[in-house]
């Protein structure tokens, strides 16, 4: 549980996780691995068509949730079912608390309910001198060790075997196997007959209230539910009112995705489908006393909140987690509160306050795979951007925050401070003036040592340009370059290249000046206004309907200007010439490949061996082949394990978490090495900042570069 | 798709599930199979022991285990218990038919009626607005499903009608999806049968 009051505290907890060398391998294990069972256990279905009939249904919910618990209401009710709504946690408790009281319960057995960890239900049934016990094995282990879960669907995760071997022993008095995992669930199975035997209230949660026929759906594989809801006398149900659905084909849709999704299972083992008070011959007149809870803790008013309500499409698969390169490095009790990964980002804010998110909401890198794995297609990484604004807003800027809005809000201001830089760097250079000598971490808000940061270029793109351009005189294509402020000031030897592979190819080229940073650095701190502000510049910047295309060369700057401009700037005036630039903009991968068209015969092909990284915003706009395609045309070229998975950069995230963006890039750079290949190629500055400084940093031999420098050097 | 390529898919399918398929010749054939099932089972782990009772040697969980096999048959008709009583006379099978909240401890098999099977998934859905049948595929430790051949569905999502027509009777109701055993990972990823119900599960196929 990551409740670290300020991000002193954070790191001192983040670097305890990376200590952790068991929760270490196992997450690596479980991140290689989840990501090729979900690919096996959708194999042959529409995925994308599926996570939008899910995104629709759960939408349409949200937005008519008081009507279907008006339904829902009614339909249990007919069913004998006492259905109560709550509208804060302390609420739920208190009313489930009630229940226990006037039915006269004792011992509470309880199946897996994420809703019931948000409110903190077992403690406050236990202060109420309620016995109760966690019979999902998972859950159970934690709550033996009084700590929360680490995982949203592997509450223990984090644990070895031996760990729950010591755990069962104490337990049971009785010395258990430590090697044999059959064994120890074994002990569970006999260890929990008795506590489901002995109680007289069962709780569970629910996946789905289903509203046409007063009915609770639960997805298990252990089968506890069955038996939690079956001995008790009284079983009360808590549910999120996010969980009403309207029908029954309704959840039996969202059934196709969350299993799979989840554990890459086509089905759990057990789905059970509860409408009414059933039959129970420990309860009063043969019967069940069946009571629903459903809980709002702000759920209403986040259906109301546009920037929000995706976020209550969430069907807990916990996916999220799976694919996050930050989770997988420090697991969940370091990224999350009580819930993981990146929805457990938000809904730490959303549900359990500022104070709880503050630090947490900071630890998204934003590679957006998240996004792209999610059961309802929810944009996680914007909401988390969403609650950096709104944290900056509500509170007052922070220091780094304002004054890096100070400088971009100015593209003048801006510009005259990076040549200021330029010429005072010089004695801080080493390599040939290409990079930076290691400074001290006071200077860069932590130790940046793990990689060599570069120097400024002597000359930026913005002075060049007008030397290197060779328009044609009867251009195929006309473009706009967005240069983005890595290649203007860093690297613009990538920008060169591209110029002259562009120009050799038939293609006029601009560049327009007053352009300048696309502004993902400033969402990334929560600078909204100034985001604003400089996303405006650069659309007026630029003559979209002069253009074929705007290229970049900049896989986050691409992402950026065409997917998130049209939505920041829809309210502003700028909104329509907003839809038309975003139109336009073009990674320059894709529009060397496909409108261009060029091809084998366009290049001399070299056998030296090089490998490539996928950077996340090329993968996110769908890009994966034309890059492949392009290397195998003018070298050899050898795939590296993982080279789907980020290269740690993320921009300011690298800043704020040098420990993680550490290791991440450790990661990358020996994947890449172990391919042999003398060169690894991208198609982002960022990555080309993160790996060759890793690399640098490391003396390794390997070389790394933008493919518009190694296209170029391969042009017939 | 037919009942025929159906059933082809179940067969396919039920071995990665983990499902045991048997094809009956007819009820007595599916009665024998269970009786038979039972009586290569080791006996039934005693997980409630009680001071003073005896019981048989130790599982190789180290739990102990029941003198006597139990089948656990909710659900079935007079008629159709008469025949299970016929297939299990002569062995040293008790056979129960409720009160099975007094045999928490655990019983070798169960035998229930699935209302239908989702070949697609090898998903039983069953009826269990009965408590006894809610326990008979808990509390055993091998859950016999007979499912009848003209109750085979395709995809999940064809399951749609028979879960709606269940949960829409009249009064209450509760309906499970069935697909294998017990089931959990919850231990460093690594899968494991029977963490509360079931070590396996069998369906056996029934012409109608």
């Amino acid at each position: 549980m990551a409740d670290a009051k300020n991000m002193k505290e954070y790191h001192g907890q983040i670097q305890e996780a990376l200590d952790d060398k068991f929760l270490r391998a196992t997450l690596d294990k479980f991140a290689v691995e989840y990501k090729a069972n979900r690919t096996r256990i959708f194999d042959g279905m529409d995925v994308d068509g599926l996570i939008k009939e899910v995104a629709d249904i759960k939408d349409n919910a949200a937005q008519h949730m008081m009507e279907l618990f008006a339904q829902f209401k009614a339909e249990a009710e007919k069913r004998g079912v006492h259905v109560h709504l709550a509208s804060t946690g302390a609420e739920a408790n208190r009313i489930i608390a009630k229940i226990a009281k006037e039915n006269n319960c004792h011992n509470v057995i309880k199946s897996k309910s994420m809703t019931a960890e948000e409110i903190h239900l077992n403690d406050a049934l236990e202060k109420e001198g309620l016995r109760v016990v966690e019979s999902d094995l998972g859950e159970w282990i934690i709550q033996l060790r009084h700590e929360g879960p680490s995982h949203m669907v592997m509450p223990a995760i984090h644990l070895s075997r031996y760990q729950v071997a010591d755990l069962f022993t104490e337990v049971t008095h009785v010395q258990q196997d430590r090697e044999d995992i059959q064994k120890l669930v074994k002990v569970a199975r006999k260890e929990l007959r008795s506590e489901y035997v002995n109680a007289d209230m069962g709780i569970s949660g629910a996946n789905f209230a289903v509203a046409e026929a007063g009915l609770i759906g639960t997805v298990t594989n252990e089968g506890n539910l069955r038996l939690v809801t079956t001995l008790p006398r009284v079983h009360v149900v808590l549910a999120g009112l996010e969980k009403l659905i309207p029908t029954v084909a309704d959840a039996l849709k969202v059934l196709q995705v969350l299993p799979r999704n989840a554990t890459a299972q086509a089905i759990t083992s057990y789905v059970t489908w509860i409408a009414g008070a059933n039959e129970c011959a420990a309860g009063p007149d043969g019967r069940k006393e069946m009571h629903i809870v459903f809980l709002d803790n702000g759920r209403l008013k986040i259906a109301r909140d546009p920037a929000f309500k995706d976020i209550l499409r969430c069907v807990r698969c916990g996916a999220c987690a799976n694919v996050c390169p930050v989770y997988r490095l420090i697991g969940g009790h370091k990224m999350g509160y009580v819930y993981i990964g990146a929805v457990g980002l938000a809904l730490t804010y959303l549900y359990h306050g500022a104070d709880k998110a503050r630090a947490l909401v900071q630890n998204c890198i934003g590679c957006e795979s998240c996004k792209n794995v999610c059961s309802a297609g929810i944009d996680l990484p914007r909401i988390t951007m969403e609650i950096r604004s709104r944290l900056v807003k509500a509170e007052g800027n922070n220091p780094a925050g304002s004054v890096m809005s100070m400088v971009m809000k100015d593209r003048d201001r801006f510009h005259s401070l990076l040549k200021f830089i330029k010429f005072s760097q010089k004695p801080l250079t080493v390599k040939g003036g290409r990079f930076i000598r290691h400074l001290p971490a006071v200077l860069m808000g932590g130790d940046q040592s793990f990689r060599q940061l570069p120097a400024l270029a002597p000359k930026s793109f913005r002075q060049l340009f007008n030397k290197v351009v060779n328009n044609p005189a009867q251009p195929k294509f006309r473009v706009a370059l967005f240069s983005g402020c890595a290649q203007d000031f860093i690297y613009p030897e990538q920008l060169v290249a591209a110029v002259r592979l562009l120009n050799r190819h038939g293609v006029h080229v601009e560049f327009p000046l007053k352009q300048t940073c696309c502004g993902l650095p400033l969402e990334m701190m929560g600078q909204r206004e100034t985001s604003l502000q400089v996303s405006s510049q650069n659309v007026n910047a630029f003559e979209p309907g002069k253009y074929d295309a705007i290229i970049t060369l900049c896989a986050s700057c691409a992402g950026h200007l065409k997917h998130a401009y049209p939505d920041l700037l829809k309210d502003t005036p700028d909104h329509y010439r907003t839809d038309i630039f975003a139109s336009k903009v073009m990674d320059f991968t894709s529009f060397v490949y496909n409108k261009l068209g060029l091809r084998a015969e366009d290049f001399v092909k070299s056998d030296e061996k090089v490998t490539y990284h996928s950077p996340c915003h090329m993968r996110n706009m769908g890009i994966t082949e034309e890059p492949r395609a392009l290397l195998n045309m003018v070298a050899y070229y050898v795939p590296a394990a993982e080279e789907d998975t980020c290269c740690g950069f993320g921009g300011t995230f690298s800043v704020k978490f040098p420990e993680l963006s550490a290791e991440i890039g450790k990661k990358k750079l020996k994947n890449s090495e172990d391919t042999g290949a003398s060169l690894v190629v991208t198609d982002c500055p960022g990555c080309v900042m993160q790996i060759r400084g890793v690399a640098t940093a490391n003396d390794s031999p390997i070389r790394v570069e933008h493919i518009s420098e190694l296209l170029a050097r391969h042009m017939k | 798709m037919t009942q025929d390529q159906l059933v082809e898919v179940v067969k396919a399918k039920a071995p990665t599930v983990p499902v045991t398929l048997y094809e009956a010749g007819d009820f007595a054939d599916a009665m024998q199979y269970a009786v038979d099932v039972t009586e290569k089972k080791r006996h039934c782990e005693m997980l409630l022991p009680k001071e003073g009772e005896q019981y048989g040697p130790p599982s190789e969980n180290g739990f102990p285990t029941l003198l006597d096999r139990f089948i656990a048959a909710p659900g079935l008709s007079d008629d159709e218990f008469a025949v299970l009583e016929e297939k299990a006379a002569g062995t040293d099978i008790t056979l129960l038919r409720s009160a099975l909240r007094d045999h928490m401890g655990g019983f070798d098999t169960s035998i229930t009626w699935a209302d239908g099977l989702v070949a697609d998934t090898v998903t039983c859905v069953v009826n269990s607005n009965s408590e006894e049948v809610r326990l008979g595929t808990m509390v055993a430790e091998i859950s016999i499903m007979l499912v009848r051949k003209s109750t085979l569905l395709n995809k999940l999502e064809d399951a749609n009608d028979l879960l709606l027509d269940l949960a829409s009777r009249g009064g209450a109701s509760y309906t499970a999806f069935i697909t294998g055993p017990s089931r959990t990972a919850d231990i460093e990823r690594v899968g494991a049968l029977g963490v509360h119900g079931p070590l396996e599960l069998h369906i056996v196929l029934l012409e109608d």
